[in-house]
């Protein structure tokens, strides 16, 4: 691979991009471990697929490499079929049991 | 390519096919679309192999791969129309997530970029996470819908990082790239993928969603879950394993005996508790995934076949199991083993191909169940996995034990006689598999040239 490293790498070395991303992870990682509210919980798992997100563009700018942004947008298409698959079911259970408390998940136990 | 455009096709017309009155045709349909792909997978020899640039390759053991998830999706879908006997009249929308989901199986089987890994393993994974829903107005069913999204979503965010920490490495998504930065990044990378993967395996750090999700979900789907699913998930791990060995450190094999010890111990151990069969199952489904990663150790592309022809057994068996408990569960409303009872005497046909299933699960000799655990704790001892295999052996005694107490109960007496019916094509297709699971028993050579 030819070193045509964009200016901005210079500025803000690559090392940061994915330290961020990686952080936004085990941000995202922690909250769907702890929180209660499912709402949050799902947010915190749109979160870790953001931190790729971050990690595959700015990479894929490092690179020069295209690849990177083209498997963003696959990414974000396959996001948005899953927010509303997620969604539709939170919808459903809500209808049955009017709350959004991860709590109330226990019938199932062996 | 033409399988998974044919499959395209059927998906989206049985979905229309859902607006008619007439109901009756929506499953035969189905059922063709997936033959017909199935019959394309086995025939075509060169007619658009390699598709996206290369980016998936259908070829030896991805072909086998995709034929078997075809046909255990063949024995499953006649079974939605029990969907309409209790009043759920959208069968048209299950079946075509279903089918829908078989793309996403074959992606997920046969890629050689990870772009397609992640997009197939999501194609199955959302279509999935619907049908756990099928029945909207049970709530145990809900609960199983929402449990499989929050985990599975939560899984396949893993599984991206670890394809984004990927290509950090190698500025590519190809396997077989070059590696630029690192090498511990990269194992970093691998191990996280891996982790991705081992969610929807179940294996043991990742498989605590897998008894609640089998339990609450109705069966039909389980069954899918249990088999396709499965199947899918093993292709990719075989799939990743098998480009990448190359890359990959000697701890990682370290870690993958760890992980198959852990599963082999911790899901026999809770196997023994369940009072529910769905869970005993689903439990020794873990174990199974167990055992069937011990033919992943010293992986060349010589011994696909074992590993292959574990799946097969493992998968028609737990179909027949699943498929069996669905007829128990609908008589009589719940599925403790207190249910099987007496269920020799109620139907005997389902009590004989459940204990055939049951046995082959087990590892019992002369079906198809023993034969794989020879060949995989074969493989494993001439790699000189002793310790391994003998802890493998010992728990595969054990497991008898869970399996043969539902059978003794099948077997005994109840206080009350009923007589319950199955129809002829479910029990033409429960036959099938249960001799399928002998025939391949007795005369593994069959199976076995057919895998090479």
């Amino acid at each position: 691979m030819e070193n045509s490293t964009p200016e901005i790498f210079s500025a803000i070395p690559l090392t940061y991009y994915i330290l961020l991303s990686t952080a936004l992870f085990v941000v995202g990682l922690i909250g769907v471990m702890t929180r209660k509210n499912i709402i949050i919980v799902f947010m915190c798992i749109e979160m870790m697929l953001n931190a790729a997100n971050l990690m595959l563009t700015s990479t894929s700018a490092y690179y020069g490499n295209s690849g990177g942004q083209i498997m963003v947008f696959f990414t974000m298409a396959v996001a948005a079929a899953e927010v509303a698959v997620g969604l539709a079911i939170i919808v459903m259970v809500y209808k049955n049991l009017k709350t959004t408390h991860i709590d109330i998940f226990n019938k199932l136990k062996g | 390519m033409l399988s998974i455009a044919i499959l395209t096709i059927t998906a989206t017309l049985v979905l229309f096919l859902g607006f008619s009155k007439n109901r009756d045709l929506i499953l035969p349909f189905s059922a063709a679309g997936v033959g017909v792909a199935a019959l394309c997978l086995l025939t075509n020899q060169s007619l658009w192999n390699e598709w996206f640039m290369n980016m998936m390759n259908i070829s030896g053991p991805s072909k086998a791969f995709s034929v078997l998830i075809l046909g255990l999706s063949l024995c499953i879908i006649p079974f939605i129309n029990e969907f309409r006997r209790r009043g759920t009249e959208e069968i048209a929308d299950f079946s075509g997530l279903l089918i829908f989901s078989l793309i996403g199986g074959i992606m997920m089987v046969s890629y050689s970029d990870l772009m397609i890994l992640f997009l197939g393993l999501e194609i199955l994974s959302i279509a999935m996470y619907i049908l756990a829903g099928a029945d909207r107005k049970r709530l145990n069913s809900n609960e199983a819908s929402l449990k499989y999204f929050i985990l599975g979503a939560f899984a396949s965010a893993i599984l991206l990082f670890g394809i984004a920490l990927f290509y950090a490495c190698t500025a590519s998504f190809r396997l077989d790239a070059e590696v630029l930065q690192n090498s511990t990044l990269l194992n970093l990378s691998f191990l996280i993928i891996f982790s991705g993967l081992a969610f929807k395996i179940a294996l043991v750090p990742f498989h605590f969603w897998a008894p609640d999700v089998y339990q609450g979900t109705p069966t039909i789907f389980t069954a899918t879950m249990a088999t396709i699913v499965k199947v899918s998930a093993f292709g990719a791990l075989f799939q990743f394993i098998s480009l990448c060995n190359h890359h990959m450190t000697e701890w990682i094999y370290w870690l993958l005996s760890l992980i198959a010890l852990t599963t082999i111990v911790f899901s026999n151990i809770l196997a023994l508790q369940q009072k529910s069969v769905k869970r005993m199952l689903a439990y020794s489904g873990i174990s199974q995934a167990g055992f069937i990663l011990i033919g992943f150790l010293n992986l060349s592309p010589e011994k696909s076949w074992s590993i292959l022809y574990y799946l097969f057994a493992y998968s028609t068996a737990s179909l027949v199991c699943f498929l069996v408990v669905h007829f128990v569960e609908e008589k009589s409303f719940n599925d403790d083993h207190s249910s099987f009872r007496g269920l020799y005497f109620n139907n005997p046909f389902l009590a004989i191909v459940m204990s055939i299933a049951l046995i082959s699960l087990g590892g019992g000799p002369l079906t198809a169940g023993f034969m794989a655990k020879l060949f995989v704790l074969n493989n494993a001892a001439i790699a000189g996995n002793i310790a391994l295999v003998v802890f493998a052996l010992i728990f595969a005694v054990l497991s008898l034990y869970y399996y043969f107490r539902l059978i003794n109960q099948m077997f005994s007496h109840s206080n009350e006689i009923k007589s319950w019916s199955i129809e002829y094509p479910y029990a033409g297709i429960l036959t099938v598999l249960s001799i399928g699971t002998i025939i391949a028993g007795i005369l593994p050579n069959i199976l076995v040239d057919l895998l090479k």
